[in-house]
């Protein structure tokens, strides 16, 4: 990395934080200049402009998002582990990845009427969300590790929309009880689909036997 | 009503739409003098500042969410009905039907959570006044023998409010209605399930 882009990107890793506190619109261009210690000059020679930098900080932010569950995730094997693992991370909406709580629910509250550029950024980050736990659904499905009658799309939809709205209705009322409550039937709902290993060996000598 | 009455309901009604898109910082005193055509010597003569504005706002614009609530209550006969209007509500909001830019108790309280306390406490209490509604009205339905006894009351009202803040954050995002649909039958299939 050339000694352009370190600053660039420190401007970036010190600026995100403060975009998702405060939302876009409410950060000032001086806020950032202070925080990541560079001249307003500097700034402007990396960015053009505020919404600029903010698309950037964007981009930040959802990918440490991603990063950061893939890695968690990678860590399981079985579908319902990896499902189970996803909803842990959301478990606690006081004390998110960023300070300023679930950057998804404050981009795309604030963008969906104001910052289209923003706005496309979320809506491509949600879609791949929905598609991830759509995707593993169906993976444990095909593995038989879920019963056929567990609809993916339809399960990945809502659990991803309980998850934003538990996160808002939390972090406003400050209490985590409304996202362990969800989270607890989520992961109950999921456990009715499960196929039980020992009912499927039962089954499978059965039919080796017929 | 006095005339100075007057042109303070003028204020919050021409900045309700803003406000609610925009969001408290995102709106600023310029934007309120080119949409009221008021000077900012009239505006400051009906609000000390710009954050007693956005709270006189959100009070109106919450005003009229619960308004369409009582409406469609009127005409809800079940208490099946009942839970759904909070969802048909919510849908409504995504059309843009009573209430430009979403659902003030989502836009407030994503902007306000790390950053303006009073406008948080807002949000926190209107969220909190449906969560207690939507209780009553499962609990009401229990009792009437509408719904199951043994249901897990909590877990309901908190997967429905949270769906329905969820689906329509979702839904707007996204420009797809049928988001909005989808989560709209989960949240009938769900109060179908507490049916005795």
């Amino acid at each position: 990395m050339s000694k352009g882009e370190k600053t660039r990107q420190c401007i970036i890793e010190k600026a995100a934080p403060i975009f998702n506190v405060k939302g876009i619109a409410a950060t000032s261009v001086e806020e950032v200049l202070h925080s990541a210690k560079v001249t307003r000059g500097c700034l402007y020679s990396h960015f053009e402009t505020k919404e600029d930098l903010a698309a950037s900080c964007v981009d930040y932010l959802l990918q440490v998002s991603s990063d950061t569950q893939k890695e968690v995730l990678g860590k399981q094997h079985a579908a319902k582990d990896k499902l189970f693992a996803y909803m842990d991370m959301a478990k606690n909406p006081l004390k998110s990845l960023f300070d300023g709580g679930c950057p998804i629910a404050n981009l795309s509250t604030e963008a969906d009427d104001t910052l289209p550029a923003v706005n496309k950024k979320v809506k491509k980050h949600i879609e791949a969300q929905i598609d991830l736990l759509t995707g593993l659904l169906e993976e444990g499905i095909r593995s038989g590790e879920f019963s056929a009658d567990l609809i993916p799309e339809e399960y990945a939809t809502k659990m991803f929309a309980a998850i934003e709205g538990a996160n808002i209705i939390c972090r406003v009322k400050n209490t985590v009880r409304p996202m362990q409550i969800i989270i607890k039937g989520f992961k109950r709902e999921l456990e009715c689909y499960c196929v039980n290993a020992s009912t499927k060996d039962f089954n499978s000598t059965l039919n080796d036997k017929i | 009503m006095t005339k100075s009455e007057r042109t303070k309901n003028f204020i919050i009604e021409s900045m309700a739409e803003i406000f609610n898109k925009r969001g408290y910082a995102g709106t600023t005193m310029a934007d309120v003098e080119i949409i009221t055509g008021l000077s900012r010597g009239g505006i400051y003569g009906n609000f000390e500042n710009k954050e007693v504005m956005a709270l006189a706002v959100f009070d109106y614009n919450m005003g009229k969410l619960c308004n369409a609530i009582r409406d469609a209550m009127l005409v809800a006969h079940s208490y099946h009905d009942k839970i759904m209007v909070y969802a048909k509500v919510y849908k409504a909001l995504y059309e843009d039907d009573f209430l430009l830019g979403g659902s003030p108790i989502l836009n407030t309280a994503t902007e306000a959570d790390d950053t303006n306390s009073v406008l948080k406490e807002k949000a926190a209490s209107a969220s909190k006044n449906w969560q207690r509604c939507m209780m009553e009205s499962i609990e009401s339905g229990i009792e009437s023998g509408e719904f199951k006894r043994g249901i897990n009351i909590d877990q309901i009202t908190f997967s429905i409010l949270a769906l329905i803040e969820g689906g329509l954050m979702l839904s707007r995002v996204a420009g797809d209605r049928s988001r909005m649909d989808q989560i709209m039958s989960t949240v009938e299939g769900m109060v179908n399930s507490i049916h005795a």
